[in-house]
């Protein structure tokens, strides 16, 4: 059995606690076998240093080597000698040094199966930092600098742009605001915005969107858009979309909203493993949320902010009977909601 | 002055809700003293302490008797808690012995990613292995191997034994012929010793059965310890043995499900136990887009898949919120959608006689009205007769079967089950052989020596006021029918709950149409009108 520990005073420990920011985050990159990590543990990167070559496709080859050569090889090995008897023996074009790359996956009576990349994009650090591991066919740790703005949900790649405020925090960016001027920004868009907006955004060089909410129609119709562009094997220049809260419509929080509006104008990244806008200027100041400030996320309120004052009393003492909180909405006088609707930042 | 053993605290930690309740001994048994839930991840201790505030203001001479106004700090806490399903590669040789695999798997809580040689080639499944979220890998054929397997075996074996090369930390489950490749990992130089994870072979061997045996090997990978579902089948064996009836307890969770069906002790035999979990029989579990198709065909209110898209998506977000009003309504609708899923793939699970009791659990019950409640069990698990339904209301059942002494868990559960069973009512389900244009059938339902005649025409749900605690007599009298000439009579018990009674005329197998706005308004008739009396 365990024991009860200390609980926050008058209630508020009760709400959700959304963490917004986190110190030195640790970004991941996913590579398949036959990607190629460019980077080794202790290296340090700077934003655009080459992290990886990826494969957009690949194919299996079977390769037949001496018994020394077929001893000698380890899964996850880089098999640098395609004209040894690999099937296939074209150059790849984009691979860094122009040599078949091959990643060794298992060996059968001696045999290995290579995972050969049949195109390669090279995968750029959004952001300064150390790489904690990179490992063929797994992946790639980094430990960020600076700090992170936590999101729900990076749609697209990771990219990096200066941050420009596009629209407010309850408005939503329509596709005739976006021009070829805002070429390689990271925009934040408001509280929504639609499939044309994020098309044009793309198609002018935009590197980036921060957006409140997005509609799970436009994610698939976004997802289907990648697979297209994968199966087509056309390289893009990067592009994210950072969604910061859910589907539903909703203002962007405002302790988000005041840490984008100190971001203006600054280079920031955006990466999807965790979702999240990285700060790597140590200088840049950001705004602590209230400690006791609240937002609402469901029922007729949500979308609004307030001060938690306390826990209310329940009608009953059952389950089916929620914890009510009473919160001051300021203009909108006092509320009684339900805990599961709220969420704090502090 | 009592003991601080006399008080006990619960959490039961779920994927969208806490829910913690104090018990204590008060004249010599154990009582439900105060109950609540918060959103997940919040802090249990202001939970429970807040609990003990309630219990104070409520009734400060029994909190002071329990020294609870001391403070809660010091007292035991017996707790569950529930994790997001873990994700499990299954690979076989053939797409037809992928199936077979994956019936292996299923039932031990696993969200599985099925893989054969003609779906992917060895790079895709190579990466799929190498995945962080993939926590282990079952590998299967059948013994002996199908011609379609036996070119395959080979190389799925080293491929799973390079990739353990390179992941140490995923375990391996050999099931049937491939459990005969064990030697092959051990050549690789992946032995016990250099790898922590472990190989574990499960051969078909005589007169036992391999997919109990693989099913529960998987089990206990998922949760070496335990956890709020697979305890479950040990508090569900308490309760049986504490009401002396066949009890069911049905837990529909955020992301997973689970069944779990316990038999009373009978003479000299033991009770009996049995327990499906599923990984894709939660309320917002799996693929957004199937979860939201599999909704729609519960549903009498929403048509568009777009938005039902969304609302699925928001919930898995943040299942705490928004559960009043149409909130409650789409989990119910959710839960129904989740529960005919966790019924169609444990099929066989409930081969025996059918329980006497259901005991529902999971935010999706919560908040609906009873009646609600009780007819979408009624939708979805249609067995001729007659059954209780009751709620573990404060979530007790899996924080009291994490208690390790058997003799303490049967006397916890004993005197607490009146306190932790909400009765919800009756569901009597008539004969399979009433049909729409049969004639009605008569019920009769007596109760403190009032008698209520009902004449339940097919296709149709009467539902009688039956409060809480009362107990009634139904009598039902099937007319003639088919090559029975003459009528039959059938006397069973039945107890009443919030809903009252449920007397369902709609036919044993539910006839509703295949899709679309005609589904729709037939479930619509029989549920609309609950939603809009609550």
């Amino acid at each position: 059995m365990a024991a009860v520990t200390a609980a926050l005073p008058n209630g508020l420990g009760l709400v959700r606690r959304r963490r917004l920011v986190v110190d030195a985050p640790e970004a991941w990159f996913r590579l398949l076998p036959g990607d190629r990590p460019l980077v080794q543990a202790g290296d340090s990167v700077a934003p655009g240093d080459p992290l990886a070559e990826r494969s957009l496709r690949g194919q299996t080859t079977i390769l037949r080597v001496s018994m020394e050569e077929a001893a000698s090889l380890q899964p996850g090995d880089h098999w640098p000698r395609p004209r040894n008897g690999a099937e296939s023996d074209t150059p790849l074009p984009g691979s860094r040094d122009h040599a078949r790359p091959g990643e060794a996956l298992f060996a059968v009576n001696g045999h290995w199966r290579i995972a050969v990349p049949e195109r390669l994009e090279v995968l750029e650090a959004p952001a300064a930092g150390a790489v904690l591991t990179a490992d063929a066919g797994h992946g790639i740790r980094l430990r960020l600098a600076g700090r992170a703005l936590l999101g729900r949900t990076l749609l697209g790649d990771s990219a990096r742009g200066q941050l420009e405020i596009a629209a407010g925090p309850r408005a939503e960016l329509r596709a005739s605001a976006i021009d070829v001027a805002r070429s390689g920004a990271v925009l934040v868009a408001g509280a929504h915005v639609d499939a044309e907006a994020l098309t044009r955004a793309r198609a002018t060089g935009v590197r980036g969107i921060v957006v409140g909410s997005l509609a799970a129609a436009v994610r698939r119709d976004l997802a289907g858009a990648e697979s297209r562009r994968r199966a087509s094997l056309h390289v893009h220049a990067p592009f994210g979309i950072l969604i910061l809260d859910g589907t539903g419509r909703r203002p962007i929080a405002g302790p988000a909203n005041a840490i984008l509006s100190a971001l203006e104008g600054r280079d920031v990244a955006l990466i999807g493993d965790p979702a999240a806008l990285v700060i790597d200027d140590p200088a840049i100041v950001l705004p602590d949320p209230q400690p006791d400030l609240v937002r609402v996320i469901g029922g007729p309120l949500a979308g609004r902010e307030g001060r938690w004052l306390e826990l209310a009393a329940r009608r009953s003492r059952g389950t089916a009977d929620p914890l009510v909180g009473l919160v001051d909405l300021g203009s909108d006088g006092r509320a009684r909601i339900s805990i599961g609707d709220l969420e704090r930042y502090a | 002055m009592t003991s601080r053993g006399s008080v006990l605290a619960t959490v039961d930690a779920g994927a969208a809700t806490t829910a913690a309740a104090i018990i204590g001994r008060v004249d010599g048994r154990w009582r439900l003293l105060a109950a609540g839930a918060a959103p997940a991840d919040g802090s249990e201790a202001a939970l429970i302490e807040r609990l003990a505030a309630e219990l104070a203001e409520t009734d400060a001479s029994l909190a002071a008797s329990l020294r609870i106004t001391d403070g809660v700090s010091d007292i035991p806490v017996l707790r569950a808690a529930t994790a997001a399903p873990p994700t499990l590669a299954v690979l076989a040789g053939s797409p037809r012995a992928l199936q077979v695999a994956e019936r292996l798997a299923a039932g031990a809580g696993w969200r599985t990613i099925g893989s054969h040689p003609e779906a992917g080639d060895p790079r895709e499944v190579t990466g799929l292995l190498l995945r962080p979220e993939v926590a282990a890998v079952l590998l299967a054929a059948d013994d002996p191997p199908g011609a379609d397997e036996r070119a395959s075996i080979d190389d799925l074996v080293a491929l799973v034994a390079a990739a353990r090369l390179r992941r140490q930390d995923l375990p391996v489950v050999l099931a049937g012929a491939m459990a005969a490749r064990e030697r092959r990992f051990d050549r690789l130089g992946l032995d016990d010793e250099n790898a922590p994870a472990p190989v574990i072979a499960v051969p078909v061997t005589r007169g036992t059965d391999l997919r109990a045996r693989v099913r529960a090997v998987l089990a206990h990978l998922r949760a070496p310890d335990g956890d709020g579902r697979s305890v479950l089948a040990e508090a569900a064996s308490a309760l049986a043995a504490a009401l002396d009836r066949r009890v069911e307890v049905i837990d529909i969770g955020l992301d997973a499900g689970s069944r779990t069906f316990a038999a009373p002790p009978l003479g000299d035999e033991d009770g009996q136990v049995a327990t499906w979990i599923s990984a894709g029989s939660g309320l917002a579990s799996g693929d957004v887009v199937e979860s939201a198709e599999r909704f729609l065909g519960w549903s009498s209110r929403w048509a568009d898949r777009h938005q039902i898209g969304d609302r699925l998506h928001d919930l898995r977000l943040a299942p705490w919120a928004d559960a009043g009003g149409v909130g409650a309504r789409i989990r119910l609708v959710a839960a129904a959608a989740a529960l005919d899923e966790l019924v169609a793939e444990s099929g066989g699970l409930d081969a025996g006689p059918p329980p006497d009791v259901i005991v529902i659990r999971g935010g999706g019950f919560a908040l609906a009205p009873p009646a609600a409640v009780a007819l979408t069990i009624a939708d979805v698990l249609r067995r001729p007769g007659a059954v209780q339904v009751v709620v573990d209301h404060a979530r007790l059942l899996a924080p009291l079967g994490t208690e390790a002494d058997d003799a303490r868990r049967a006397e916890l559960i004993r005197d607490l089950a009146d306190d932790l069973l909400l009765p919800v009512g009756s569901l009597l389900i008539l004969d399979p052989a009433h049909r729409a244009g049969a004639a009605p059938v008569h019920v009769e339902v007596a109760s403190d020596g009032v008698v209520l005649p009902l004449d339940v025409h097919a296709g149709t749900i009467e539902i009688v006021d039956l409060p809480p605690g009362a107990e009634a007599i139904a009598t039902i009298e099937l007319p003639p029918s088919g090559l029975r000439r003459t009528s039959r009579r059938t006397v069973v018990r039945v107890s009443g709950g919030l809903a009252g009674l449920l007397v369902d005329g709609r036919g044993v197998t539910l006839r509703l149409p295949a899709h679309g706005e005609e589904r729709r308004t037939v479930l619509g008739t029989w549920h609309d009108g609950l939603w809009s009396a609550s």
